[in-house]
């Protein structure tokens, strides 16, 4: 990161409120850094939080997460750590999960990376079905569906494993 | 259902797994204070927790008993 391009949508003054800045990437060919600059809230709880599931979740976070946690869980063995990795990815699960970077820099101050493409469920709800839409299916529904419309093929990933285990917990439109 | 409609199928699908993952995620850890403006979905149907701010374990406000 090299400096700041410009403050989004989300700029404000007030001390407490969070800042949405966006970084030039030092990597000509890498995209742009968004992040949100939030003060008043311990973003260690986060940081910890993110942690714990990113040891649950993958592979390919194992490296960062372990050297974290090192540093914060002194009382961790590597016996230990052994049992602890990869917890859902050993049982064949993976459950596309968003462990987002968080950085505690002080005392209630941190940096918080921006998930692009993405939508508070209150401001789904509110959109796609008012003031009763949390007691409905369709709103989260409705919504995929206007994001993924028929026909467009934006996406090419590998396929998913694991899926049949978790049918009952869905929202989806089956 | 057809190859054309594969970004919606694949969503959805995308959608089940993140949510049962931060169920299960969020009961373990006691994670607390989840509400609306708190959960985000992303349009590929990933569906995850922001602010955790609010106490995990060992707290008597916002612990939830049940996923």
């Amino acid at each position: 990161m090299t400096s700041t391009v410009h403050a989004g949508p989300g700029h404000v003054t007030a001390l407490q409120l969070p800042l949405w800045l966006v970084f030039k990437n030092s990597d000509p060919t890498g995209k742009p850094i968004y992040v949100m600059l939030k003060s008043g809230d311990d973003l260690r709880q986060d940081m910890l939080t993110l942690q714990l599931i990113t040891i649950m979740d993958k592979a390919r976070h194992h490296e960062v997460a372990r050297k974290n946690l090192a540093i914060g869980l002194h009382a961790v063995s590597l016996r230990a750590w052994g049992l602890l990795i990869q917890l859902w990815q050993r049982e064949g699960l993976d459950l596309k999960m968003t462990p987002y970077l968080c950085l505690s820099t002080g005392d209630a101050v941190g940096m918080i990376e921006i998930v692009l493409n993405s939508e508070t469920v209150s401001n789904i709800q509110q959109a796609y079905g008012g003031s009763t839409a949390a007691f409905r299916d369709t709103p989260l529904a409705d919504w995929i569906r206007n994001q993924n419309p028929k026909g467009t093929m934006r996406t090419v990933g590998a396929g998913l494993t694991g899926r049949a285990l978790m049918r009952p917990c869905g929202h989806g439109s089956e | 259902m057809g190859p054309v409609d594969e970004d919606y199928e694949r969503a959805v699908e995308t959608f089940t797994l993140s949510c049962a993952g931060y169920c299960v995620a969020t009961y373990v850890l006691g994670i607390g204070d989840r509400h609306n403006d708190n959960i985000m979905l992303s349009k590929n149907g990933k569906l995850f927790r922001t602010w955790v701010v609010a106490r995990p374990i060992a707290s008597n406000t916002f612990l939830l008993t049940a996923p």
